[in-house]
């Protein structure tokens, strides 16, 4: 098998992907003959952009949206997280993976609030379910003894925890569960934007911007959703997130303008004149939505 | 005919399927980069080959500063990177091996794409595989 292995990645390196339909391939008259493996290589290369797509892709992650919660004042609340209790009754690779990505999401919001304790508890659970799921091979002891040693700064707590579900990002793309993945990601959006809309209610405009803005992160997960075809694991999510885009259309989007500027020490400031908003009836549709899903999903 | 439909699959997924040292390359060589900043949890590293070229989209938001990393293993020389808005408007250009970091602020959030190619390596015998990857991060502007 490692010597099959081996014979495989010298043939990437002598070819190369790039390359492939060139140096293989040189003798034009074994071309003429043989028009299929043309054919299979061009159907391969777009197979291979298709898993490239799978790999490159990016929401915002929970610590960003909600960083505007703490920033804008509200106070911290453990009763909005799902509880860390219920890690043991999430059965199925749906439901768990979704959870990790919830409990992700409500353990970044506890440490941005500082709460060392509750995000020790909340990582523990997270390790816990990602054990059950067999992909625990990113959220160690290792993390939860940084964590301890780290309680004083909230920017390493935020830090310690980024890094963490970045790598169990990383983990279960290189492992070939990159589906799961795109669950996690999506749980972790979607109690993000949950926490984020509870605190919208009461009207601070800050936070309806925020609310407003999800509408790229939502286009950006749909999209990436579709790249999957009709998978199975991914059939339920995907209508979940078909509906809430449904309500986000009614979002007004009006582009502008890019413009960017230097300052003296030579970074850049970008901005643009486009705008995104949402009226009071569409930021009611999106509560009641984002809290149907997440009581939908983190239910067992 | 048939062991090249086995094998080629295999080869041309192959870098997919082998990036184990993709992933210890981006903790150890690329993260370090971000330093000072939180860095956003998703995950976007791959072995690419020379002529190889990828594109991501992200989403910033306004009131934040960003750092973004385009970072490769050496052995693929530079990987030349762009970052335009998504009208194509072109942002800023860098490549990995000089200028493979780049800071700067939002005023208001905007979606922006990295465009990555690797470059060809014409007068090379044979093709090398490496890591790439793409790495953003954000604070709270001062």
């Amino acid at each position: 098998m490692m010597q099959l292995k081996n014979a495989l990645r010298f043939t990437v390196i002598v070819c190369g992907m790039g390359l492939a339909m060139q140096s293989c391939q040189s003798n034009s008259d074994q071309q003429h003959a043989q028009p299929p493996v043309k054919e299979g290589i061009d159907s391969l290369q777009a197979a291979r952009i298709k898993e490239l797509e799978k790999i490159f892709f990016s929401i915002p992650s929970p610590v960003e949206m909600s960083s505007l919660i703490k920033e804008k004042g509200y106070q911290f609340d453990v009763k909005k997280l799902n509880p860390a209790e219920n890690v043991s009754k999430y059965a199925g690779e749906v439901k768990q993976a979704v959870n990790l990505g919830v409990y992700g999401a409500d353990l970044s919001y506890a440490a941005m609030f500082d709460q060392k304790q509750v995000t020790m508890e909340y990582f523990a659970s997270a390790q816990n379910l990602a054990k059950q799921m067999g992909v625990d091979g990113a959220l160690t002891n290792e993390i939860i003894e940084r964590l301890d040693k780290n309680q004083e700064s909230r920017d390493s707590l935020l830090k310690i925890v980024s890094e963490a579900y970045a790598d169990l990002n990383g983990y279960l793309k290189e492992n070939q569960r990159i589906e799961v993945s795109a669950l996690v990601v999506a749980g972790g959006w979607l109690e993000a934007l949950y926490l984020s809309s509870i605190y919208a209610a009461d009207g601070n405009v800050d936070m309806r911007q925020r609310i407003a803005e999800q509408k790229y992160a939502l286009n950006n997960l749909v999209d990436y959703f579709e790249k999957f075809g009709e998978k199975e694991n991914l059939k339920e999510m995907k209508a979940d997130l078909f509906a809430l885009r449904d309500i986000y259309n009614a979002a007004q989007e009006n582009k502008g303008k890019t413009s960017t500027s230097k300052d003296a020490s030579g970074v850049v400031t970008i901005g643009t004149t486009t705008t995104i908003s949402i009226d009071d009836a569409t930021l009611k549709a999106i509560a009641t939505k984002a809290t149907e899903l997440r009581n939908k999903y983190t239910s067992f | 005919m048939k062991l090249y439909k086995i094998i080629l699959p295999l080869v041309l997924l192959a870098p997919f399927v082998a990036d184990a040292q993709c992933r210890a390359f981006t903790k150890n060589q690329c993260l370090p980069q971000l330093d000072g900043y939180i860095q956003n949890d998703n995950y976007n590293s791959a072995m690419l080959v020379p002529g190889d070229e990828a594109e991501l989209l992200l989403t910033f938001y306004g009131g934040k500063e960003y750092r973004l990393v385009v970072c490769a293993h050496p052995i693929l020389g530079s990987v030349d990177f762009e970052i335009t808005d998504t009208g194509g408007e072109s942002i800023y250009k860098g490549n990995s091996a000089e200028n493979g970091v780049f800071d700067f602020k939002m005023t208001s959030t905007q979606q922006l794409i990295v465009k990555l190619r690797v470059p060809e390596q014409k007068s090379s015998v044979s093709t090398h595989e490496g890591c790439v990857s793409v790495m953003a991060g954000s604070k709270e502007l001062n």
